[in-house]
């Protein structure tokens, strides 16, 4: 991918924060939600998905719960859906990939049609991915990697004249579909089962054409036509979305579930109370608060996995601090010191409590299948001294007061911030200061880096090690660290031209691993995500990437 | 007078007030030594959401961080305290200036100062002490520095507590203000004053012998209301990021983490009661006292008598 251009998790996340009010004020609520009985006793699925949904237009789409519908009624050339979620062949039947490893030509699937009935077509997919790229959005640079995409959209955003027959994407015949890559990705099959790769049927969207795209309500019942296991059939906005089973699907007959219920509800405690009232049978996210009880009582049905995410502090790398200054995080040595002299486990047993692996490296391990990390830092008081000494502060002596800053709607990272500067008080002799700002300022200040020490996060965006190495090239404009290291840009650069999938591995390994030596950032953990699922429910199985084979769920009488 | 003070109410709320109040001061040198067990930023690794205790660091239990709630509750009533009363005497002198010279003065003098108290309370509040914290908090470090070089205590946290209840009693006169004035306006009319400026008595005597006895009463209500209202300001303010800086407590913010560990899962209900049983004696204990003095310094009380 050229773009290093990558949106921070922290958005799609976002929503969760606002939800840790009293629950007092919401109990009531629930005395109105029993559980409904199904008409004519076929197993409808209802569940919570998180927030309310944003948008189904491809498009537009990035947040994680508008994802999960996508995945329930539409589906791509390949499906995250095989083992450990590999992308297996959905749409098409198979897939050729020329010695270059730079041509790919699918064999789309004959007997695939969309919900009105009409064959799926390799022209939806060209319609689809050329609407990506001339109406673009949040994840338009996904596609940059095809050959000419890039420069397509340049000249389309500059209003210059652009050929779309210079992009890699043909449909040589209805069922072909052949396309060209600037340079190889070897994670290419990943990419196209993620939904800004899905199909669209174009004759159901003419009427919503506005300018070079479409206006979303194109998404909506009854004009949606979609081509996935289930249809969306009623959307009644900030209440339900009801989807119902697609017997137009070329897999109808291994679909399980002959329905499924989206139920609406913005807030997260409300949302436990209602799964505890037997109104649905699946939250989606357990509030901060209960969470860690619940898995302190083993309770039935809560879930946890790790996540797609590390949360890690962010050390401000420049020479000078913001006030003007010497930065003593400028030398390797203190930001390594400071890395070591922390006991990581104490936050994962007492504040998070969800049981998340404590991190010594940036990318959670066993997320991504066939990669893994070079050992990081541990916690060695020791030498974490020796380190501060070699720079100049022995016992702390001389060491700045520096402020730890966090998002104060955050209570979590408030704590965490407080051990923070007891443990390095305790271990180091150095004094910190805790500095909590609203969370728009805490944004701003990160990106501009007018701060010293920040608690941050980073979830990938996309199954590769790159979604989170890119952050750290000295081009990038989301280092907030601004460590600049050519070493690094080099490593990153030559595993971008590697076509062999091992050997890019091994470069990245080697890259990430001068991240988690030299200091830019410091893991604390890796995230976990809880949810809540009622034992009737059959194989729903979370992981990191919230991603749901919506096939293969069931519910057993 | 002497048997008004001793008055049902006046011994109970400055009773429990004075209690309290004693109780966080006394505390203070435990409070804030890390050698002691109730130190409030003292981490006890194992007692990470204790249950109360015997012990005495394990009276109010221990918080999510394993610290003795009791020095935290003891420490952050004494910065809650301090903010409250410091703002609302601010508040207090200025706003009874304000509203003395105004309501005597009249005319184009008051004219002007009640326009800018409009304007002023136009103007979100919120707005108007985060300007003052930015205006006043930088400044305030670096004189603080200066005079005491951090030799005492950290200049940055004691700018923080200053200017924290300077602005929020430079925001809190506006009502006063007006109250003042609008007492001033009535009592300038009535019989007594003008009998007394008809007798020739000097503008001085006349303030000070009729009119500010007559006062009193409303400043007192209205100052022990003024000194929870500050105390609940520093809580929103402390939630926004622009109060006072963690890990030291406030009762705001200690009642906050308390709502925070109320879970319908599991209830840690001595984080939210101590914190809130103390804020509550307080503010219960301000208003029986200032209803009792009112009563007591209020000049009409002995009128019957006559």
């Amino acid at each position: 991918m050229e773009s290093p251009i990558r949106h921070s998790g922290i958005r799609r996340r976002l929503i969760g924060l606002f939800l840790a009010l009293p629950p007092i004020l919401f109990a009531p609520l629930c005395s109105s939600c029993d559980r409904r009985p199904d008409p004519a006793g076929a197993a409808v699925f209802r569940f919570i998905n998180r927030g309310d949904i944003i948008t189904l237009d491809l498009n537009q789409m990035s947040y994680v719960q508008d994802f999960r519908v996508t995945y329930a009624i539409r589906e791509g050339l390949f499906s995250p859906t095989g083992v450990n979620f590999a992308p297996e062949p959905a749409g098409a039947t198979s897939v050729d990939l020329s010695p270059d490893k730079r041509t790919y030509t699918f064999h789309l699937r004959p007997q695939a049609k969309w919900s009105n009935g009409d064959p799926v077509v390799a022209g939806d997919y060209v319609f689809s991915w050329k609407l990506m790229l001339d109406s673009p959005g949040e994840y338009t640079y996904l596609l940059h990697g095809i050959e000419g995409a890039h420069a397509y959209g340049d000249a389309l955003a500059a209003d210059e004249p652009a050929d779309f027959e210079s992009v890699g994407i043909k449909a040589t015949d209805p069922h072909t579909l052949q396309v060209t890559l600037a340079k190889p990705i070897t994670y290419f099959l990943d990419l196209i089962a993620f939904p800004p790769f899905y199909p669209r049927h174009e004759p159901s969207m003419r009427p919503f054409k506005e300018g070079r795209g479409y206006n979303s309500r194109y998404t909506r019942p009854p004009a949606v036509v979609t081509n996935g296991p289930f249809v969306l059939t009623d959307w009644q906005f900030k209440k339900r979305l009801r989807l119902d089973r697609n017997p137009n699907y070329w897999d109808a007959g291994n679909v399980k579930l002959s329905a499924i219920e989206n139920v609406t509800n913005d807030n997260a405690l409300s949302q436990y109370l209602q799964f505890e009232a037997g109104a649905v049978r699946y939250i989606t996210e357990v509030p901060a608060d209960v969470a860690p009880e619940l898995r302190a009582q083993h309770k039935v049905g809560f879930s946890t996995c790790t996540a797609f995410g590390t949360f890690f502090l962010t050390l401000n790398c420049r020479p000078e601090l913001p006030s003007g200054q010497k930065n003593p995080l400028n030398d390797t040595r203190v930001r390594q010191a400071l890395a070591l002299s922390i006991d990581k486990s104490f936050i994962t047993e007492n504040i998070s409590r969800l049981g998340e692996p404590v991190a010594s490296t940036y990318i959670p391990p066993g997320t991504l299948p066939g990669y893994t990390s070079l050992p990081g830092l541990g916690y060695d008081v020791k030498r974490a001294k020796q380190l501060l000494a070699d720079a100049g502060f022995p016992e702390g002596r001389g060491f700045p007061k520096l402020p730890v800053l966090y998002n104060s709607d955050n209570s979590l990272r408030a704590r965490v911030a407080q051990v923070l500067k007891q443990q390095w008080k305790q271990n180091l002799g150095i004094d910190f200061e805790i500095e909590g700002v609203e969370v728009k300022t805490f944004k701003e200040r990160n990106s501009t880096k007018n701060y010293t020490i920040s608690t941050v996060a980073w979830y990938g965006d996309y199954p590769d090690v790159s979604t989170f190495t890119d952050k750290y090239l000295s081009s990038s404009n989301q280092n907030d660290s601004d460590w600049q290291n050519p070493e690094y840009d080099g490593l990153l650069a030559q595993a971008a031209s590697e076509a062999d999938a091992t050997k890019r591995f091994d470069l990245l390994r080697r890259a990430e691993n001068m991240i988690n030596m030299q200091v830019p950032i410091i893991p604390i953990f890796h995230y976990v995500n809880a949810s809540m699922i009622d034992p009737s429910v059959e194989g729903m199985t979370i992981n990191a990437r919230s991603l749901i084979n919506w096939k293969r769920v069931a519910i057993k009488n | 007078m002497n048997r008004g003070l001793l008055s049902p109410r006046i011994i109970i709320g400055g009773g429990v007030l004075a209690l309290v109040l004693l109780a966080c001061l006394i505390a203070l040198p435990w409070t804030l030594s890390s050698a002691s067990s109730i130190y409030y930023d003292g981490q006890h690794g194992d007692l990470v959401r204790g249950v109360p205790a015997l012990n005495p660091a394990g009276w109010f239990g221990y918080d999510t961080l394993g610290r003795s709630l009791l020095g935290r509750c003891l420490l952050g009533g004494a910065i809650s305290l301090m903010i409250g009363i410091a703002a609302a005497a601010i508040a207090v002198v200025v706003g009874t200036f304000v509203g003395l010279i105004a309501g005597y003065t009249g005319g184009w003098v008051d004219s002007a100062l009640m326009r800018t108290v409009d304007v002023m309370y136009g103007l979100p509040y919120i707005l108007l002490v985060i300007l003052f914290k930015i205006a006043l908090e930088t400044p305030m470090t670096d004189g603080l520095e200066r005079l005491q070089h951090g030799n005492w205590f950290s200049s940055a946290q004691a700018a923080n507590l200053i200017v924290m209840f300077l602005s929020i009693g430079l925001v809190g006169w506006l009502t006063m203000a007006r109250v003042v004035r609008g007492q001033v306006l009535a009592l300038r009319g009535l019989p007594f004053v003008e009998a007394a400026r008809a007798l020739g008595l000097p503008q001085r005597r006349i303030f000070m012998r009729h009119i500010l006895p007559n006062l009193v009463g409303p400043i007192t209500v209205y100052a022990t209301l003024t000194v929870p209202s500050a105390i609940l300001q520093e809580s929103f303010l402390s939630f926004l990021g622009v109060g006072v800086r963690l890990p030291l407590p406030t009762w705001g913010s200690l009642a906050s983490d308390g709502v925070a560990a109320l879970s319908p899962v599991k209830f840690y209900w001595w984080m939210l009661l101590f914190p809130c049983l103390l804020l509550m004696a307080a503010l219960l204990g301000l208003n029986f006292l200032g209803d009792g003095l009112r009563d007591v310094l209020d000049p009409k009380k002995d009128a019957g008598k006559l």
